[in-house]
């Protein structure tokens, strides 16, 4: 690692310690603790959603699929973004109106059944830690190559930051982590754009001329079909990302940390604005990759694409903007794998602990111990885990989280929210069928089964890497036949008093 | 990259001396509270602008991207100069300390300095300023509520000016080959200095604001706790001996070579230096004196030709004189006596204003205290001293029936009326009298109530004989026994008989009344004593007096019990039998 790197390192470390310490310091209940006491304006939480979302992956990803592949790199971010919509028209506001903690909460506000509550927690829980995994693995490797700094070091000091923050700071650290990341992130890839659109005259056709003679696809590098030449899983994969956004847990949690309704809608506009803000000026970064850094040149230095961001810094401004680069790279790691961390935290130690085996009567010290621990002992466990799988491609986890989170809990919020006769075994059979599905299709799919690399070495049962148009109708029907075979059941819940709740805010104790 | 670090440190000490000397500016310190008015905006983007554009040129030389050293004055810059230093922290401070607007404010006077001062990449250079401003004001007021934002988030937000300085040069070049040199070789070492001289800036006028803060905490602190310890000599009065103690007090706690407590007219006591010719009883003549009596106005005396003591060798030099306020008028003087005028600063006319304010407060509250238990006192005597009407109606009827039939009865009973009206008169001249007497006043009573009641009633004394003389508040008993007789025995047709029993207990006398009559109504028992009771007969104070002016004069621990017999019911309480000094201390 050289010095300017290693600087720009410690001003992150030291910028979000303090944030840690300061947060530690500001009161000590569940409140500020699971979220803030929702003291967060809508600006603030949008922020912080949008440090949530957008990962190394987006950042660094698209940024290169964007440079290899042309439209077909830009097609990710199209799902990532229209997801928010359905976030914000039909489940970020009933989601804050019913829950205080996490996701356990809203669908208990109906059925007031643990079992159900357990199952949500379970589903998150396994959502959580299926995504930090990759994150993980993929934020060792990633500082390998930017910081030169060993694997297995990489992942203990992201694991071991993450820990910190969460279990000094719980949401409060975590918030703040993610605001500056996103300034970092916005104002890193902003700065590049205009330098790289400041080189062509401030002329956006000027950059697509220069690009069109780089690429070896010339003309048709505008166009879609260089990555994903099957329809099917195309779709399939769009499917997944719109919907499985809407079911993430770490997403959803943020919005208990604002106050109120309006706050809630403020959130998701400007974390939309600033999602699609970003991709915008991923295309820019992607085009000024081809043109400055070289296709060629890329494509043999990291066929994944990942590096084509920081190569661009290096090209454009050297070791001082590259270093500067890595260094927001790595605030955008941190920032994820934190928000996953207290996502899994708060399930663990609000939902099964104080919940379910307590009663819901757990004093505030010990949920708050219970807490600590809990994250103490997933970030132990992340570490450990990706420790292992250093050489192994985990890559598919991240389509399988997406996979679960559409097919369990989107179908579970949605019926839950809007469908009068959902009852509680339709609930539980969706989820199980939601989840199985999942992990069954991946496990027949490709991303085990392939004759050349998988885990099983033949062909693939089911041909597709991304199994969401199968998994999530799946759940979707799981839920609903659940409901309708069990007959007149008593077990509906109480969709009046949720439905007004949850569309008003409107609290009857 | 180190020696260029070092060198870009040194250049920032000089720019750290100068921060540190406006600090130390008073009118500077008051102006960094956040309220700003559009005035206060441009006064401070005027004052950041400028000590900005001495950051210029505090910067190092650069002439085509090599280091050069030494130089301080240069206008304007060639072509291929630049100037890199600390310009930025001026800027920056001024975003966080005042907000966007501030920042703004100032970076445009320093971008307007730098676009006449030209050089190389001027119009980065240039622009980076403004830019900053508004960047570090807004991040100030995203981050942080703190009026000035902490030093360790200044050194974050510090971080990031500089990086868009390098984005912008890079940005506005016309040779990238170059400017890539540029920002790899000085683009860290701005980083670390820049981010770091913001955050001691700050850490130094969090330090200035502190201390200002403090000191008048402190002095606040002084006064009340001054305030707090004289409440017990101006409770006595203002006299020759608590002004001394008084003077004392304030002599004591604000450390002064002198202290003379007056009235109107004459010091009453004088502490500390030149006690051999400022001596109590002594008139007050000196002009200032006058003044702060006539205008009610705190005087300072500092200035050579006002003479605070006319003798020679006084070495009493400077004064402030505080008047004392009580209802509205003057009625005393304090003098804080100093041995030079400079002495006499801000915070010691503040302070002494204060105290001034707060001792007369004081004074009010002891003199509405003070009206308050007179008033009460009078009332009580009042109620004390009027007998019954109903009681003296029904007398005067006996005497009259009795006065052919019975006339030694009649005589008896005018005999009897008479003592207790003379009793009566007597005690209410009285605040406590000895036990005996009250059971004089009390047979009294009987005597002319068993005229009346005949054979109906018994009347039970019982009495250790060593508290005769114990005093006791007139009125006590006798109210009770009538209680007794009109509500205790009311429907009682014969064998009323009523124990009076006073024995001495643990260093306390007690007084029990018994009666075998209906008792007291379940409804009323918990508020008898403690609230005025509606009452055909009499006037419905009676026992709640007494249990008033028992507490009154005793405490809580006087107060009256009820109990319910069976039958009857009983009065019980307790006073002390050092009756004198149980006085004293309630």
């Amino acid at each position: 690692m050289n010095l300017t790197n290693f600087i720009f390192f410690l001003f992150i470390l030291f910028g979000t310690l303090i944030i840690t310490y300061w947060a530690a310091k500001r009161g000590k209940t569940t409140h500020q603790f699971y979220s803030v006491s929702g003291s967060l304006t809508g600006v603030q939480n949008g922020l912080a959603i949008a440090g949530d979302y957008m990962s190394a992956a987006s950042f660094l990803g698209i940024t290169g699929a964007i440079a290899l592949r042309g439209f077909d790199g830009f097609y990710y971010s199209i799902g990532f973004l229209v997801s928010y919509l359905l976030l914000l028209l039909l489940i970020a506001e009933p989601v804050r109106h019913l829950g205080t903690f996490t996701l356990g909460d809203v669908v208990f506000a109906r059925f007031a059944d643990r079992r159900v509550r357990i199952l949500t927690s379970l589903s998150t829980i396994i959502i959580s830690v299926l995504y930090m995994i990759p994150q993980l693995v993929a934020a060792g490797l990633l500082m390998q190559l930017l910081l030169g700094l060993e694997y297995g070091a990489s992942v203990v000091i992201i694991g071991t930051l993450m820990t910190i923050y969460v279990v000094f700071g719980g949401m409060v650290a975590t918030s703040w982590v993610q605001i500056i990341k996103t300034v970092l992130l916005m104002s890193g890839t902003f700065l590049i754009s205009l330098i790289v659109l400041s080189r062509f005259d401030w002329s956006i056709l000027q950059l697509a001329e220069a690009v069109k003679k780089a690429t070896p696809f010339g003309n048709t590098f505008f166009m879609p079909g260089h990555l994903f030449d099957n329809p099917l899983e195309t779709i399939s994969l769009q499917l997944t990302l719109i919907l499985g956004t809407a079911g993430l847990p770490h997403i959803l949690i943020r919005f208990f940390t604002v106050k109120d309704a309006p706050a809630v809608r403020q959130s998701v506009i400007t974390a939309t604005w600033i999602i699609g803000l970003f991709y915008v000026m991923t295309m820019i970064l992607g085009f000024g990759v081809v043109a400055f850094v070289g296709w060629d040149r890329l494509n043999s230095v990291d066929s994944s694409g990942n590096l084509a961001a920081p190569l661009l810094a290096s090209t454009l401004g050297g070791d001082f903007l590259m270093a500067f680069i890595s260094a927001v790279a790595f605030a955008t790691i941190l920032a994820v794998v934190t928000g996953l961390v207290i996502s899994a935290t708060s399930s663990v130690a609000h939902d099964i602990y104080n919940h379910t085996l307590r009663q819901g009567k757990a004093s505030e010290q010990d949920q708050l111990k219970v807490a600590r621990l809990t994250a103490a002992g997933i970030g132990l466990t992340a570490i450990i885990l990706s420790l292992g799988l250093k050489n192994i491609n985990v890559t598919f986890l991240v389509s399988l989280t997406f996979a679960v989170a559409a097919s369990t809990h989107l179908p579970l919020l949605l019926f839950t929210l809007y469908w009068r006769r959902f009852n509680l075994q339709g609930a539980v059979t969706g989820m199980i069928t939601g989840l199985m599905a999942s992990l069954l299709l991946v496990l027949l799919g490709p991303n085990m089964m392939n004759p050349e690399y998988g885990w099983m070495r033949r062909e693939a049962l089911i041909p597709l890497f991304n199994p969401g148009i199968l998994a999530i109708p799946i759940g979707f029907l799981g839920s609903f036949l659940g409901t309708i075979l069990s007959g007149k059941s008593k077990l509906t819940g109480n969709y009046d008093r949720v439905l007004i709740r949850s569309q008003t805010g409107w609290k009857d104790q | 990259m180190g020696i260029l670090t070092l060198t870009l440190f040194e250049r920032i000490g000089l720019i750290m001396i100068f921060a540190f000397m406006m600090t130390r500016i008073p009118s500077f310190r008051y102006l960094l509270d956040r309220e700003l008015t559009l005035k206060t905006i441009i006064y401070h983007s005027l004052t950041f602008g400028l000590f900005g554009i001495m950051s210029v040129h505090v910067g190092i030389l650069i002439i085509d991207g090599q280091l050069t050293e030494g130089h301080i004055w240069r206008f304007p810059l060639q072509e291929n100069h630049m100037i890199i230093g600390s310009t930025l922290v001026a800027v920056v401070i001024a975003g966080l300390l005042g907000g966007p607007l501030v920042g703004l404010g100032s970076g445009l006077i320093v971008a307007v300095y730098v676009l006449f001062l030209g050089g190389e990449s001027v119009w980065a250079n240039s622009l980076v300023n403004p830019l900053s401003g508004l960047f570090a004001g807004f991040t100030a007021r995203f981050f942080s509520e703190e009026r000035v934002i902490a030093p360790a988030k200044a050194l974050f937000i510090g971080m990031f000016t500089p990086i868009l300085h390098m984005t912008l040069l890079l940005i506005f070049t016309d040779n990238p080959e170059h400017t890539i040199q540029i920002v790899n070789s000085f683009g860290v070492p701005l980083v670390v200095t820049n981010s770091i001289a913001i955050a001691i800036f700050t850490a130094m006028i969090r330090l200035a604001l502190n201390e200002k803060e403090q000191e008048a905490a402190l002095e606040t602190r002084r006064a009340l706790h001054i305030a707090e310890k004289s409440l017990p000599h101006l409770k006595q009065g203002f006299d020759f001996k608590t002004a001394m103690q008084m003077a004392q007090l304030l002599r004591d706690e604000l450390k002064l070579p002198a202290v003379s407590l007056s009235n109107r007219s004459h010091v009453l006591a004088h502490i500390g230096i030149g006690s051999d010719h400022h001596k109590p009883g002594d008139k007050l003549n000196n002009v200032s004196s006058q003044e702060a009596l006539k205008s009610g106005e705190i005087q300072v005396v500092n200035q050579s030709n006002q003479f605070i003591c006319e003798h020679d060798h006084c070495s009493l030099r400077a004064a402030i004189i505080v008047p004392i306020r009580q209802s509205g008028d003057v009625t005393g003087l304090i003098h804080l006596y100093f041995k030079r005028p400079q002495q006499i600063r801000a915070v010691e006319i503040a302070l002494a204003q204060g105290l001034g304010k707060l001792l007369s407060n004081q004074l009010d509250v002891v003199a509405a205290e003070k009206m308050k238990s007179l008033i009460q006192e009078a009332e009580l005597r009042t109620i004390q001293a009027q007998i019954n009407p109903h009681f003296l109606f029904n007398t005067l009827h006996s005497i009259a029936t009795s006065i052919r039939s019975k006339p030694s009865l009649a005589r008896h009973l005018i005999v009897q009326l008479g003592q207790f009206m003379r009793i009566n008169l007597k005690l209410t001249s009285t605040s406590l009298i000895q036990l005996e007497k009250e059971l004089d006043h009390l047979r009294a009573y009987l005597e002319i109530v068993k005229v009346r009641f005949s054979d109906q009633l018994t009347v039970h004394y019982e009495m250790d004989e060593d508290i005769r003389d114990v005093m006791i508040p007139p009125f006590t008993i006798q109210p009770l026994v009538e209680n007794c007789i009109q509500h205790g025995l009311k429907d009682v047709e014969h064998g009323g008989e009523i124990w009076i029993r006073l024995s001495s207990e643990n260093g306390k006398v007690k007084i029990m009344i018994q009666d075998n009559g209906r008792g007291i109504p379940n409804h009323i028992i918990g508020q008898l004593g403690n609230q005025l009771m509606e009452s055909e007969k009499g006037n419905g104070v009676g026992i709640y007096n007494v249990n008033q002016r028992l507490i009154h004069s005793f405490g809580e621990q006087a107060r009256l019990h009820f109990k319910n017999l069976s039958p009857g019911c009983v009065v019980t309480f307790r006073i002390p039998i050092d009756v004198q000094k149980g006085r004293e201390s309630a």
